[in-house]
Parts: C-alpha cells; structure tokens; sequence
C-alpha cells in the first residue's frame, strides 16, 4: 500500500481513510456533507498525491506525445494545461489526463492513479520508437494539493504565495508558498475557482500546514475522496473506471471537445468512423434512494441503459449519477433505476447539475479575442 | 470509537438496549463511520413480526447500502420516523437520537449470536 507525503498529517486530523488504486487515502475527514457544502460556499484542501505525474521532455516531446493524444499538446501554450483523452487504436478511452505544456521541449502529464503503471509502459514504448524523446516518472518525489472553492485565491495569498497568479482556468506558473517551490495551477475538478499545486514531498507537510492556517479565517477544511467524488458528479465529470473505459469512446462519453482532428493521433480513424449509439447523460432521482453503478436504467420495462455513477448531493438535495442511454432517449425523459430489486423513478437531467464557478479557461480567452 | 458498556452488539454491527417492555436497535459508532454519510433510511412497518437475524430495513449512505437485521425475534414496536427528513442523526449520535427500531420481542432466547461491548470491540479490531 503506497502513502502520500501527507499522511502523518491524514492521521493527525484522524482522518477516515480508504485505500484507491493502491493508495492509502483520507475517505472523509468531518463529514461527506460538510466538505462538500464547503468546497462550494469557501474552500477546501485536498490531498491527490496519488495522481501520476509523468514528464515528458525532448526536443520531440510534443510531436511524439501528441500522437498517444486526443489534444495537440503544440496547440497548447506554454504555461497553459488542458483536458485530453489517451485512446486505443478502436478509439477506446485508455485514459483520460491532464497535459501541462511547459516549454518546447518538456510536458507533463498528469494521469489516473489507476493507470499510471500502464500509462507509463504505453508513453515510454512510445517515445523509445520516437528516439528524441523520454519520460520520466515524478510520482514517489512529489505531492499535489487541489485547494477548490470561492474563497481559494484568497487563501493561497494569504498562506505567503510568491509569484506569478495565473488568472485563466488552466493557466500555471511555478511560485513558492512557505518557501517550497511550486507548480501552481489553475484547475481542479470540483466546477469552483481553484489550484492545483505541484511541489516535492519533503515540503508537503509545510505547504498544508501554510495553507489551512491562512485558510482558517475564510473557512477552508480538509476534504477527502468522498466529498471529491461527490462534487466531480455534481459537475458531470466523468471518472475513469466508472464512467470511462476502454470499451467507451469519447463521442459517447460527450468528450469530443477534447479532440483535435486536425492531425494524425492514436485512434483517429476509428473515432472518424464511429456513429454512437449510446450517449452519457446525468440522472436526477425523484424518489428516496441511490442509483449505484451498475444499475439499470428502464423505460415501460425495456432496459434503455446502465448508471455508471451514483450519489447523494447534499448541496441539491437529491441523488444525482450518471449513466449510458440509447440514443433515441432524451433529457427530461422519465426513467426508471434499478435499486435494490426496486424500480426508482428518475428523469434525464443535463449535465452539469450545479452551475460551472470556474474562472474562463485560456481557451475561452484566445477565443473572444480572436472575435 | 465509542462502543457503551451498557449495551449488547450483533456481528453485523447493530446495537441492542433491553428495556421493561422492548428492545431498541440501531447501528454502532463504527458501522456509521464505514459507511459515511448515511441518505436514506429504509424502515420497516409497525406491526411486522420478525425471526431473528431477518432484515428490518436498509440504510443507503453516499458510498454504500447496508442492510440492518433484527437481533432478536419480534414485533416492530416503533420506529424512529426523525430519520425520514434526518438521516444524518445515525451519523451523529448513532447510539441516541440515531435510534432505528423498537421491537417488542417474542421470545428473549431467540437472538442472533450477541456480544458485550468488549468482545464486540475486539471483533472490529480484528477487522471483522
């Protein structure tokens, strides 16, 4: 079982953990409830070492990385990072990743702790054959802290933040807090305004501690990966493993703004071809119960889809999730989901569930000023 | 984790308090704490006679459902109709306020397997 960098502070706070993709994780540190309700009224920390990090570097690194990507990392500007999908020759979502362009010649990518092994396999054959480009593996060295909510940029100014603010979603810059250098970024996956800090494990503890006591005065908890799972499906965010998979391709998973067609990638062809049958859309329960993954999803007795995401959200005040439909089915159709040998009535729902807080991406940005 | 002496506990992590006429039955501190944050409460209707170890109702949290089984045979007695718009009272104060069921029992002799508070203790300890 694999520890972050943090986890003497998790056990100070005595917090409820889980383990994930061979991690040992805080689940909860107060309550589901109330990290959530934080998380969208005034801040929270997160501990999400577990995601892999992977540096590509290179004089061909964009070139060659590119090809594994749904997003052409030379279309990215640096300092900038963006949302992309790994695909498999059939267009299959191998995984989908965070990818962080830095200079002509070095990339991160930040990937699911569930994929990292594979990911890196897959990235490092890849760019062998390439021969001007590496990968490197950062995982082990480093910690990330997703710090999510209205008040988070208040309270990284607070905590002694040096540097550079980005001010667009997906925007990053390296600065320090208590002294520990940093890779700041402006993203997460809550739907607030948010960062996501990239620093070395040996300033984990310093940086947490900087953080929650100048976020003390805005109300910041820590969360754990319950409520960050409750507030992704809030969002719609899909979660690799439960909403995404190998069998899934991104025109069905609603995913097909993340690709860029204009040029040769890993799937392409395939995804060219594709007509979806099926479509990912959110749920919104109308009676008391959960719809859990692997529910049916009916229509007059005939199965029409399956949930692949189910929770409460206490900020609504309903069971929402996510699932596939055929794609006759459409939003604000009533439904049913299999609960527990029962039938729950349910309805089609658009997502996101709650609106988008985030800051204008750098993509909406460069948009309106070409306009 | 908070595990009162005064109490007896089914393996499947229910609490039982023997009174004058009744049994009360809920979840222990560190049932509510696997589960999280408890949803729904399924509860069962007054009047229903139960053997022992039958299932009384289903608590649905955000991470997963659990199943809550009668201790003791009986009669539902009562329920706890505050967890209907409350659920989080099992989370709170599981062994108060967060009180499921009350059985009027049959017959004392028939129960599930019951344990004192320090066998049950040792039990979750051991990661059962």
């Amino acid at each position: 079982m694999r520890e972050t960098p943090l986890s003497s502070v998790h056990q100070g706070l005595a917090a409820k953990m889980t383990t994930f993709a061979g991690w040992r994780l805080p689940l909860q540190f107060s309550s589901v409830a109330e990290e959530a309700r934080t998380a969208r009224r005034a801040a929270v920390l997160f501990d999400i070492s577990h995601l892999g990090l992977l540096r590509v570097f290179g004089s061909g690194a964009r070139t060659a990385a590119g090809q594994l990507l749904t997003r052409n990392p030379a279309s990215i500007p640096f300092n900038c990072g963006s949302y992309a999908l790994m695909c498999n020759r059939s267009g299959g979502i191998i995984d989908d990743v965070w990818v962080m362009s830095e200079t002509e010649e070095v990339m991160r990518l930040v990937v699911n702790a569930a994929n990292h092994d594979r990911d890196l396999e897959r990235v490092s054959a890849h760019l062998a054959a390439s021969g001007d480009a590496a990968v490197e593996d950062e995982g082990g060295r480093t910690f990330t802290l997703a710090l999510q909510g209205p008040h988070s940029q208040e309270i990284l100014k607070a905590a002694g933040f040096r540097g550079r603010m980005p001010m667009a979603f997906g925007a990053f810059f390296h600065g320090t807090v208590a002294e520990a250098d940093l890779l700041v970024s402006r993203s997460g996956y809550t739907g607030e305004d948010g960062f996501e800090l990239f620093g070395t494990a040996q300033d984990a503890v310093r940086v947490w501690i900087a953080i929650m006591e100048a976020g003390d005065d805005y109300g910041v908890l820590p969360a754990g990966l319950a409520a960050r799972d409750v507030l992704r499906q809030e969002m719609g965010y899909p979660l690799w493993g439960q909403d995404l998979d190998e069998q899934t391709d991104p025109l069905e998973a609603g995913l097909a703004w993340a690709i860029d067609w204009d040029r040769e990638f890993v799937g392409r062809e395939a995804l060219q071809a594709v007509e979806p049958r099926r479509r990912r859309v959110g749920l919104m329960l109308e009676e008391a119960g959960v719809a859990r993954s692997g529910a049916a999803i009916t229509v007059a007795g005939s199965k029409v889809g399956v949930v692949t995401s189910g929770t409460y959200s206490h900020n609504l005040g309903a069971a929402i999730g996510q699932g596939y439909v055929e794609v006759e089915v459409s939003v604000g159709d009533e439904v049913k989901v299999e609960s527990r040998g029962r039938e729950l009535a349910a309805r089609i729902s658009r997502m996101p569930f709650i609106v988008r807080r985030t800051r204008p991406s750098w993509r909406q940005i460069a948009r309106r000023e070409r306009q | 984790m908070n595990i009162p002496k005064h109490l007896s506990y089914a393996s499947t992590h229910e609490w039982l308090r023997r009174d004058a006429d009744d049994v009360t039955i809920g979840i222990t501190d560190y049932a509510q704490s696997e589960l999280t944050d408890i949803v729904f409460v399924e509860l069962p209707e007054l009047g229903r006679r139960l053997a022992a170890g039958d299932e009384i109702g289903a608590l649905e949290s955000i991470k997963a459902v659990a199943y809550i089984y009668a201790p003791v045979a009986g009669t539902v007695a009562g329920v706890n109709n505050a967890l209907r718009k409350q659920p989080e009272l099992i989370n709170q104060d599981p062994y108060g306020q967060g009180w499921i069921v009350r059985l009027a029992p049959d017959d004392p002799e028939k129960s599930v397997e019951l344990l004192e508070a320090a066998a049950y203790k040792a039990r979750i300890e051991a990661g059962d």
